[in-house]
């Protein structure tokens, strides 16, 4: 299998560097982002913690890229779902099998509940849109979704591990569709199927397209 | 599957309207909670902000360890946190997109507005990005599903998600306000049919209809 959502990894030595940082304090980060869902909420610590990433953040923050220099030059591996250098993604890493389709085994924790014990609605839909996203632009191209389905055939459960599948179904010019699923013990709890639209090549959004792993 | 005990009064994901309330989603800035998820969502943004500049890498890897181990220390099991999280009357606050309480959220909050419709404003940033300078496609997605779920609130009945069915018209811009405004246009038995919009520069970017499914419980129909 290939791990298809690293594909535009950094070239040069500084951005290796750089992607490592990010993605071990990513990963730290994503630990405290559920970590405070976890303490008590009037638990005294959580000022001395609001406090210390204060100063963190002030000493990122000074200093600052501004943000159209950032949004031209997006990086790697950022995107809210899949993005390891993305403390809100839990990250979903898809694998390619020999058939094209893509699968990734994931867990939720409490970050991504919505009604008790199950995964949101929102975060279903929203992890579907990205797994189908990536299989119409597996090698990190800019794509647009234009429609999306989810249907929600039973509740997901939270705490246990989940399969998320996703496969290119039909291309048409720019016009791609595909389908996928979150699979829980053997049964599919959510479906969703997507028309995804290829931005068309121009000389302005060729240089932002091809810098990095894009998706909608 | 997690075991937990499920609360015998049992907080609602937003606030159904009585015709008070203007607010139907759990204000920001009431728990010292809110503050700490505050400061985790700006260093999350800072630090997509950064650049590759090797005299100055962003390696804060083992400031933030200290920080989780330190809260680690301090957690209870999921079950236990569960059954807190959920106890009580009054509306929930971790949810991930409406909740001050979850750095995921950005958050969203929900005002009632004329006609059944409910609406709130967010401004969302590199976090939240797909396609260059655009919201991802599947946070619009998220952010949909909320509204839609707090507008059922607002009609008085609410449900889970069986259907959501999304048009992207244009992509939603980053570091712009965007409105996010639902409505619930009518339910038949268990079913509600529930349509919302995310509208930014005074163009709707995408449009949502969803269906949801009232659960079946012991003591009549919920969500």
């Amino acid at each position: 299998m290939t791990v298809v959502d690293n594909l535009s990894l950094p070239v040069t030595d500084v951005e290796l560097a750089y992607a490592g940082a990010l993605e071990r304090d990513a990963a730290q980060l994503r630990r405290i982002v559920d970590l405070l869902l976890r303490v008590d909420v009037d638990d005294p610590l959580l000022l001395d913690v609001a406090d210390e990433l204060d100063v963190l953040s002030e000493h990122l923050e000074n200093p600052t890229r501004t943000v159209t220099e950032t949004i031209r030059n997006p990086g790697w591996r950022h995107d809210p779902v899949s993005g390891v250098e993305n403390a809100i993604a839990p990250p979903i890493v898809l694998e390619a099998g020999p058939d094209g389709t893509l699968t990734a085994e994931v867990e939720f924790g409490l970050p991504y509940q919505g009604p008790n014990s199950f995964v949101h609605g929102g975060i279903s839909a929203m992890v579907m849109d990205h797994v189908l996203s990536v299989a119409t632009a597996p090698n990190g191209g800019t794509i647009f979704t234009a429609q999306l389905t989810v249907r929600y055939h039973r509740p997901l459960p939270l705490f246990v591990p989940v399969a998320v599948v996703a496969r290119l179904k039909e291309r048409e010019g720019r016009k791609l569709w595909a389908t996928g699923e979150i699979v829980v013990d053997g049964k599919v709890a959510v479906s969703a199927e997507g028309l995804f639209i290829e931005p068309r090549p121009t000389p302005a959004q060729a240089p932002v397209g091809s810098d990095g792993r894009e998706d909608s | 599957m997690i075991t937990w005990k499920i609360p015998e009064t049992r907080k609602d994901l937003s606030r159904f309207y009585t015709g008070e309330e203007e607010c139907l989603t759990a204000l920001p800035g009431e728990s010292r909670l809110d503050d700490t998820a505050g400061q985790l969502r700006r260093i999350v943004e800072a630090l997509s902000l950064t650049n590759p500049d090797a005299d100055h890498l962003p390696s804060l890897t083992e400031q933030l360890r200290g920080i989780a181990d330190e809260l680690e220390a301090r957690t209870e099991s999921p079950s236990e946190r569960l059954t807190e999280m959920w106890e009580g009357d009054g509306v929930a606050r971790h949810d991930p997109v409406t909740g001050p309480e979850n750095t995921l959220a950005p958050p969203l909050v929900m005002h009632v507005v004329e006609d059944g419709w409910v609406e709130g404003e967010v401004t969302l940033g590199l976090p939240y990005q797909g396609p260059p300078a655009a919201v991802h496609g599947g946070v619009c997605a998220a952010l949909l599903d909320a509204a839609l779920a707090v507008a059922n609130h607002r009609a008085g009945n609410n449900g889970m998600t069986a259907k959501l069915e999304i048009s992207y018209r244009r992509p939603t811009p980053l570091y712009r306000p965007i409105t996010v405004r639902a409505k619930q246009l009518r339910y038949e038995g268990r079913k509600r049919f529930t349509i919302g919009e995310l509208v930014a520069n005074g163009e709707v970017c995408a449009s949502a209809e969803g269906l949801f499914i009232a659960r079946r419980t012991p003591s009549g129909t919920d969500g």
